[in-house]
């Protein structure tokens, strides 16, 4: 299968992991978070479910032909099918540069490829308006916030999940901000997001982190307007959104460091994942016959199919217990 | 012999010009002429072009390669404009009227950009650039001598004998009888009257005064044969036309052009001039004069109240429309915005729409209202909330606020009717809640119809820049683009009063320094005429309600900082420190000696001229919430009212910082001056301290 409408020039940013060069400083955490969190998708990562601390929020193992339809898997894995791989760009810091330029130079992110996998990172593969939800995962926005409160008190030792228990326990020296943990976390290190792209479910809240000595602020564009926000960021402070459903992703920036830039998209389902490095991505359990597919690149342009693939989505014919592999998906400039 | 109608106008067209060209004189330059002012700057064409769209010139121009910014006309169009600068010495010219239009005419409307001699040679290279359709040749007949002579002879006779004129004629040459056809025709048509022309200086307008012709009587009007007129011509249309005509669409008229009523007459002598003329039998030179002018319905409508107004008789004084002084200063500014263009940058006011969401969208609506105002300051103020008896329990909305794209249909959740998007500038409600302004609602398009939607007004120009800029943005479809274009542009003047003290704004349009670091164009210096500016400044208060000219600052009163400084010792230079925390204001704002690093969209206003230039109220609410105010900007709520930070710099609550930080801004000269006062002093005190340890 070969993509081609990444109409406008990407620029490739490498996710390399040994973009930086530590010092004697303490192992930055960009190296162990980039590993560590999963993409805040419902789809666990293989680490997260090998720590065995699953919940209802993940999905569990495919039933076969669970539900009257059936339900079935989708997979793929979108590639870079240029002959070179794309030029990697550096973001010019203009500001706080002794912090943010002090752990090397900040990719930009805007294509990622990775160099041995040749995968597309920070793709979001999700269905539209799926028919059903699979019975292992919570029905309805309720269902996902008690998981997902259910969820981070068991990963911050009982914590409650709100601005204000999360403050408290912070001035309380109870918790501490690089060491807080969350299904859906944006950090922020050395000027930059990680993730670059992140999907969640509405009801799962979002933590974002500045475990930073400057300030940040994340101004929250969205198309519909239903997600903006724009809080200041002091150091050492966290802040959690709660986004609702939309159907275009939503824009993150710092409008005090201008190039800190990463997206973000929010669904009432749980069919959605983000590539990781090898530019895959598997939606379990989704319900059987048609459904509709989208990727969509990080320039919010979506990514079309022979032409085709909107961001209606491309149909796709799940069976009953089957998986639906799309092999690996080819995308070039 | 008879000559064909256009025979005769062609050879007056011919004696115009004959007499105009006579009377020219070669400019002389005089020792006291100025200079055309040097710039060397070479022209770039291409960069010129840009510069023709963000720089601010076709809010007044319109001009062919720039089509969808169109302009309303109120400069001329410059598509064809090369032509009139072909040497080197013309360009020089263009240059120099580009960046200083007031050297060669201090009474223009053309503002001076304050463009750098770079962007002005750009400019004039480019409109130069442009092949225009000018100037075409025409092929104008001969001078026809026979209809030349008989038109003379037609003046001749009058007072004389038919010999006397026809020898005076025969004395004539061509050149002669041309010369003075032209001057009898440029009496005959009144062209002085808007031209100069060198011989009717002390000329009489040649129309009927009008004074009094609101009251005149209908029987001296000359009807003539304009019923028979509008019969042959409303007979000659189709069933179509004729229900779209003006008179079928307004019958008032054509009854009273048929009963003989100065209304009738008067909008027919507005339409059609010369049609008073039908089937009459007159002399050449008698035929109705008046020029048809290009108004528009509405416009002859105005024109016809007006007239029918001159009645010159005092008008009973209780019926006299006599303002408050708060009032006419509102009225005569709005007009002088309209005067000066500056309605083509600035949104005055916010465009209103009218819809009813659906159920689910309303109720959505209604949850993020009330999650924004629950998490948001309480004041009393039309961006945070509206009178409760105003509030709607219904679903039908009305929203004020400007357009903010729209959705993808592909991504649209209805894609069958996806929705437009609109930024509140005023709070609203829906279900009962109110909604805050500076929130995106979405209108399905189907409901965004002309009866829908009252438009904002001013401010084409700048919305057409945040297109343009967005068209050229590598990420044009990310929903911040827009925000940070609109941080580009002409701001909306919408609560400018409220925001800005009046005598900053009247030294800011004499002066029009640069305050946003991301705009990309700079305020133009006007040639203001005498108190416009007081007017300009006075009208943007009026309009809001606040004080004016006089301002009161409490927060500058001693008995308010002594107060203050009881509860909180050192309590400016303690505030100050918000100000100057490195993650806090200077993080943007230039301030105190600091000036922060970063690109211009990055980078925000200096806060050294907030003292001066806004009114404390508005600073309180602006840094409590920004967006409300100014629903695009980048500034982020910096002191929430759910959480406790910075307490290490001020110690209190979020609203106390925000007092704070208002206080510390506003009294800004005194906290500089004594923290530079503190450290002399300790600096004094050092020095005493090594003299005595030596």
């Amino acid at each position: 299968m070969s993509l081609r409408i990444w109409s406008q020039t990407l620029i490739a940013g490498f996710l390399t992991f040994g973009l930086v060069g530590c010092g004697d400083e303490p192992r930055h955490r960009l190296a162990t978070l980039s590993d560590e969190v999963a993409p805040a998708g419902s789809e666990p990562s293989e680490t997260t479910e090998a720590e065995g601390e699953q919940v209802a929020l993940a999905a569990p193992k495919a039933k076969s032909g669970g539900g009257a339809s059936g339900w079935g898997t989708i997979k793929g894995k979108i590639v870079w099918g240029g002959a070179s791989l794309p030029a990697a760009r550096e973001l010019a810091v203009t500001k706080d540069q002794e912090w943010c330029g002090g752990a090397g130079p900040i990719p930009d992110e805007t294509l990622v490829v990775d160099k041995d996998t040749k995968g597309v990172l920070n793709v979001l593969a999700y269905l539209v308006k799926p028919k059903a939800i699979h019975e292992s995962y919570p029905q309805d926005a309720k269902g996902v916030k008690e998981a997902d409160a259910k969820r981070f008190a068991e990963l911050n030792g009982g914590l409650e999940f709100t601005a204000e228990a999360i403050s408290a326990a912070i001035s309380g020296g109870k918790a501490e901000v690089k060491n807080l943990k969350a299904d859906a976390l944006i950090d922020q290190i050395r000027c930059r997001y990680v993730p670059h792209a992140i999907a969640v479910r509405e009801g799962q809240q979002l933590l974002v982190l500045n475990p930073e000595p400057i300030a940040h602020n994340v101004k929250v564009a969205s198309v519909s307007g239903k997600n903006d926000a724009n809080p200041n960021m002091p150091p050492g402070s966290v802040q959690v959104f709660k986004w609702v459903t939309d159907t275009s992703p939503l824009s993150l920036e710092c409008s005090i460091h201008g190039w800190m830039k990463m997206y973000g998209m929010v669904f009432d389902h749980p069919y959605f994942a983000v590539t990781g490095k090898d530019g895959s991505f598997e939606l379990k359990n989704v319900p059987a016959g048609d459904v509709a597919l989208v990727l969509r690149n990080p320039k919010f342009i979506p990514v079309k199919k022979g032409g085709k693939m909107t961001a209606r989505g491309e149909k796709i014919t799940v069976k009953p217990g089957e998986t639906v592999d799309l092999g690996e998906i080819v995308v070039t400039e | 012999m008879r000559i064909a109608l256009e025979g005769l106008a062609v050879t007056e067209i011919h004696a115009i010009t004959t007499y105009l060209m006579d009377k020219s004189r070669q400019y002389v330059e005089q020792d006291s002429t100025p200079k055309i002012p040097e710039i060397a700057a070479q022209g770039d064409a291409a960069r010129g072009k840009d510069l023709f769209s963000t720089k601010g010139c076709v809010a007044c121009h319109n001009h062919k390669d720039h089509p969808s910014l169109k302009a309303r006309s109120f400069g001329p169009d410059l598509s064809n404009v090369a032509i009139k600068f072909d040497s080197p010495e013309h360009k020089k010219w263009l240059v120099a009227w580009i960046k200083d239009p007031a050297f060669f005419n201090p009474k223009t409307f053309m503002p001076s950009l304050q463009l750098s001699d770079q962007d002005s040679a750009d400019l004039a290279a480019y409109l130069v650039s442009v092949k225009g359709t000018w100037a075409q040749e025409v092929a104008l007949p001969a001078v026809d001598d026979v209809a030349l002579t008989d038109l003379v002879m037609s003046i001749q006779l009058k007072g004389k004998t038919s010999a006397q004129a026809k020898a005076d004629v025969d004395k004539m040459s061509q050149e002669e009888k041309l010369f003075f056809l032209g001057e009898k025709t440029i009496g005959r048509l009144g062209c002085f009257g808007c031209h100069d022309i060198p011989g009717f200086e002390n000329a009489k307008g040649i129309g009927v005064p009008l004074a009094d012709w609101g009251k005149k009587d209908p029987h001296k009007l000359a009807f003539e044969n304009i019923v028979e007129y509008i019969e042959k011509k409303l007979g000659g249309l189709d069933e179509k036309a004729r229900a779209e005509h003006f008179y079928t669409k307004n019958d008032y008229y054509l009854w009273a052009l048929g009963h003989h009523q100065r209304e009738g007459f008067l909008m027919q002598k507005l339409r059609e001039p010369r049609s008073y003329d039908y089937k009459k039998i007159r002399r050449w030179e008698d035929r109705a004069r008046m020029p048809q002018f290009n108004l528009t319905d509405e416009e002859r409508d105005a024109v016809a109240t007006f007239v029918l107004g001159l009645v010159s008789e005092e008008v009973n004084r209780n019926y006299v429309f006599t303002p408050s002084p708060e009032r006419q200063a509102a009225i005569t500014g709005r007009n002088l915005l309209d005067r000066y263009n500056c309605t083509a940058c600035h949104v005055i006011k916010p465009g209103e729409y009218r819809f009813t969401p659906s159920e689910e969208d309303a109720e959505s609506i209604a949850a993020l209202g009330k999650k924004e105002l629950d998490a948001d300051y309480k004041f009393d103020h039309s961006a945070w909330g509206i009178p409760p008896a105003a509030v709607n329990q219904g679903r039908n909305m009305v929203i004020l606020g400007l357009p903010d794209g729209a959705e993808d249909p592909d991504s649209a959740e209805n894609p069958d009717d996806p929705k437009s998007f609109v930024k509140l500038w005023s709070a609203t409600s829906v279900n009962g809640q109110v909604i805050p302004a500076g929130l995106k609602l979405g209108i399905p398009k189907s409901q965004l119809t002309p009866a829908n939607v009252t438009p904002a007004q001013g401010g084409v120009f700048a919305e057409q820049l945040v297109d343009f800029l967005l068209a050229k943005s590598p990420d044009a479809a990310n929903p911040a683009e827009r925000d940070k274009a609109w941080g580009k542009v002409p701001p909306p003047l919408i609560r400018e009063g409220e925001k800005v003290q009046t005598p900053w704004l009247y030294r800011f349009l004499r002066d029009p320094v640069s305050i946003r670091p991301a705009a990309v164009l700079r305020m133009p210096k006007f040639n203001y005429r005498d108190g416009d500016v007081e007017t300009l400044a006075n009208y943007f208060a009026a309009a809001d309600g606040v004080p004016y000219p006089y301002i009161e600052i409490p927060e500058r009163q001693s008995s308010y900082l002594d107060a203050k400084n009881q509860a909180h010792p050192e309590y400016l230079e303690q505030a100050f420190r918000l100000i100057t925390n490195k993650d806090l204001c200077i993080k943007c704002h230039p301030v105190g000696g600091y000036k922060p690093l970063g690109k211009p969209e990055e980078l925000g206003p200096s806060l050294a001229r907030a003292p001066e230039r806004l009114r404390p109220g508005w600073m309180l609410h602006w840094i409590a919430n920004p967006k409300r105010l100014l629903p695009y900007t980048g500034m982020p709520i910096n002191f929430p009212p759910d959480k406790e930070q910075f307490q290490e710099i001020f110690k209190g609550s979020g609203m106390d910082q925000i007092t704070a930080a208002r206080d510390a801004l506003i009294n800004y000269n005194l906290v500089v001056d004594d923290i530079m006062n503190r450290e002399q002093a300790a600096k004094t005190a050092s020095v005493e301290k090594k003299g005595d340890n030596q």
